[in-house]
């Protein structure tokens, strides 16, 4: 399944929607479907609010400048790959500082808590720059 | 998302939360959450048995909550999480961090502790 959504905050709610329709022909576990939306919504959402700030529109403005976000989702046996192309700011999120697990409530930051959350329930998740556009592939195990 | 407060004897606010804690869902909850679980400097308990999904931006909200409450001085308990939205809590360490019961009762105990 391909699609290609404008990079804005509505197209999260569509890509899911999209995703969980492609998915039902799998019977995917509920706890598989709560991985998906949760890679979903934090992969997305930091594109939409992340990828072009430095275009000076804003935080959240990459739709209206007529940029793209590219899913791609694939599914066999053992896993369900979610790959993802934007034409954004490079941005690895491994290369992003994970937040340690804080001790106290005062030690909460609220940053890289949606890159973290994708790791862990990610088998593998894998990034590349190539031609001016971040290329995110996310395995997920079916199982 | 929706969002229901109900004053108990105390007084003590309960907030009962229904839908999707993702950035939209945050998003229409912000102030009056914040309102309810701060703002009005009561201790409150939080139902999230009606949450079927959290995301980091709903997290950062109910974070955000927790260290206002805190600031403020009352306590802030959540309970009723759904086995999914507990994973993330577990998954992010927040479950050594905020104060999350497993019941309303165990909350509300929580409150007098």
């Amino acid at each position: 399944m391909q699609l290609r959504l404008p990079a804005d905050g509505a197209s999260i709610e569509r890509a899911r929607l999209a995703v969980l329709e492609h998915l039902a022909a799998y019977e995917p576990s509920p706890r598989l479907v709560f991985a998906v939306e949760l890679i979903l919504e934090e992969t997305l959402t930091n594109i939409v609010r992340h990828a072009y700030r430095s275009e000076g529109g804003g935080e959240g403005s990459g739709g209206e400048a007529g940029h793209q976000i590219d899913l791609q989702v694939d599914v066999d046996a053992a896993d369900l790959v979610l790959r993802f192309g934007d034409d954004g700011a490079a941005f690895d999120p491994a290369r992003a500082p994970a937040p340690q697990r804080p001790a106290t409530l005062a030690e909460a930051v609220p940053g890289g808590l949606g890159v973290m959350l994708v790791r862990r329930y990610a088998r593998s998740v894998a990034y590349e720059r190539v031609g001016g556009r971040n290329h995110l592939t996310v395995t997920v195990a079916r199982a | 998302m929706q969002m229901e407060l109900i004053e108990l004897d105390g007084p003590v606010n309960l907030v009962r939360l229904d839908g999707r804690l993702d950035a939209p869902g945050a998003d229409t909850l912000g102030m009056r959450f914040t309102a309810a679980t701060v703002a009005q400097g009561r201790p409150v308990i939080v139902d999230l048995s009606g949450v079927s999904f959290i995301a980091s931006m709903g997290i950062r909200l109910l974070i955000s909550c927790a260290k206002g409450a805190h600031l403020k001085g009352h306590k802030f308990v959540l309970f009723g999480a759904q086995p999914f939205v507990q994973d993330v809590f577990e998954q992010a360490g927040l479950d050594q961090i905020l104060d999350i019961a497993a019941s309303e009762s165990e909350a509300l105990e929580r409150l007098s502790a």
